[in-house]
């Protein structure tokens, strides 16, 4: 909680998102310098190796407790993969199902408190947001050849309005990613700040005397930590089945 | 091995078979020739198939209504999102052309609005997908009233 030169609470929300250098201090100089962010990615991959490697290590016919949260997790979006793009799905379940647990773990570590959430960045959306557009791109010429571009070119338009369409298409192939990418991160982003803005509330309504008021901002803590779990989970959830939804664009682009 | 009741011993694995059964992966015939005094490990196996899709099926939680609110509010929000970042794609893209020809405002105007008319191409297809999802939820869901008929 930032504090004021007179020792009053100040609210701050957007100082979390601050991306500082692991070692030495001082600003961040170049791209391959460690970051809190680094550090909460890597601990995000960490959290999933122990979880996947770890739970699996087993391979018990009859799971344990762990090995059926991993089993569960991918049952979940294998059903998921195979349900929109059918037989194609299994080259790009990996893929996938990478972008699900890693979005999903950084989002999870990102409630735990003082922590850094990677996802509330749109530089981290904006890079799998971009590897997705590009998967599409590259899968639809190699599947398609040509063919793909017929994705711009609307057959039940007049010939004179086509291309006219056909710019709009193009912009609207260009809003994908860039809207994929905003979504997550703006979700991510609002709901943190939310939470400081309430907490920075609350240390006010402390510092001022008036403490008894500090209930109604606590609970409204409470309840946007809850909804803040449901949105970690969604919008993992959602990221990945419009990533699905694309793909399946990109693979049959004649409708 | 230690005799047990037969009601005992499926139920045993009646708890181990409905993790399996829930994960996809096939229950695999184990002889046991106490059991099969009951039947043949098939039909045995049969039964118990059946108990599980009934426990299974008294287990499904039904569709609640708030979780329908939250699809549509996050429907919304997708909507929303899609047609400002289309204006901002096409307002980035006229600008772009603009400073490449230097005729300021001409591109940026026509494409701020060619960039609306593709937000609200997006937002029709994205509402055309969650029609179609729907109404596949509705057939599948019809389709196992018919069969619980």
């Amino acid at each position: 909680m930032a504090v004021g030169a007179d020792g009053a609470p100040v609210i701050d929300p957007m100082s979390q998102f601050t991306i500082k250098p692991l070692f030495g201090g001082g600003a961040v100089d170049s791209f391959i310098t460690p970051t809190n962010s680094t550090l909460w990615m890597l601990l995000a991959v960490g959290g999933i190796s122990l979880l996947l490697i770890g739970g699996m290590r087993g391979r018990a016919l009859v799971p344990t407790r762990t090995q059926s949260v991993c089993e569960l997790l991918y049952s979940f979006i294998r059903s998921m993969v195979m349900d929109i793009l059918h037989e194609d799905g299994r080259k790009f379940f990996p893929y996938i199902f990478t972008l699900f647990i890693f979005i999903l773990f950084a989002n999870i570590l990102g409630m735990i408190p003082g922590s850094f959430t990677t996802t509330s960045h749109i530089a981290v959306t904006g890079v799998m947001a971009f590897a997705v557009f590009f998967t599409v791109i590259v899968v639809g010429f190699a599947k398609n050849g040509t063919g793909f571009l017929k994705l711009f070119w609307v057959d039940s338009a007049p010939l004179a309005l086509r291309p006219a369409l056909a710019l709009i298409e193009v912009i609207s192939f260009f809003v994908r990613p860039l809207s994929h990418s905003v979504r997550l991160a703006g979700n991510m982003m609002a709901g943190h700040a939310v939470l400081k803005v309430f907490a920075g509330l609350l240390a006010m309504l402390i510092f001022n005397g008036i403490g008894v008021l500090a209930i109604l901002p606590l609970g409204m803590m409470v309840a946007i930590t809850a909804l803040e779990f449901l949105v970690a989970c969604v919008q993992a959830y959602i990221f990945t089945i419009l990533t699905c939804i694309y793909l399946n664009d990109a693979l049959h682009p004649g409708h | 091995m230690t005799p047990h009741t037969p009601g005992h011993s499926v139920r045993a694995t009646l708890a181990g078979a409905s993790w399996l059964c829930a994960l996809g992966v096939c229950l695999p015939e184990e002889p046991r020739p106490r059991i099969a005094r009951a039947g043949t490990p098939r039909q045995k196996l049969e039964r118990l198939e059946q108990r599980i899709a009934a426990a299974r099926h008294a287990a499904t939680p039904k569709p609640r209504a708030d979780k329908d609110k939250y699809a549509a509010m996050s429907l919304a929000w997708r909507m929303v999102v899609e047609l400002v970042i289309s204006v901002m794609v096409g307002a980035a893209m006229g600008w772009g052309l603009d400073s490449v020809f230097s005729t300021l405002p001409l591109f940026l105007i026509v494409f701020v609005l060619l960039g609306f008319a593709a937000g609200v191409r997006t937002v029709m297809r994205s509402a055309h997908e969650m029609q179609r999802k729907q109404l596949a939820v509705g057939e599948s869901q019809g389709a196992k009233q018919d069969e619980g008929a």
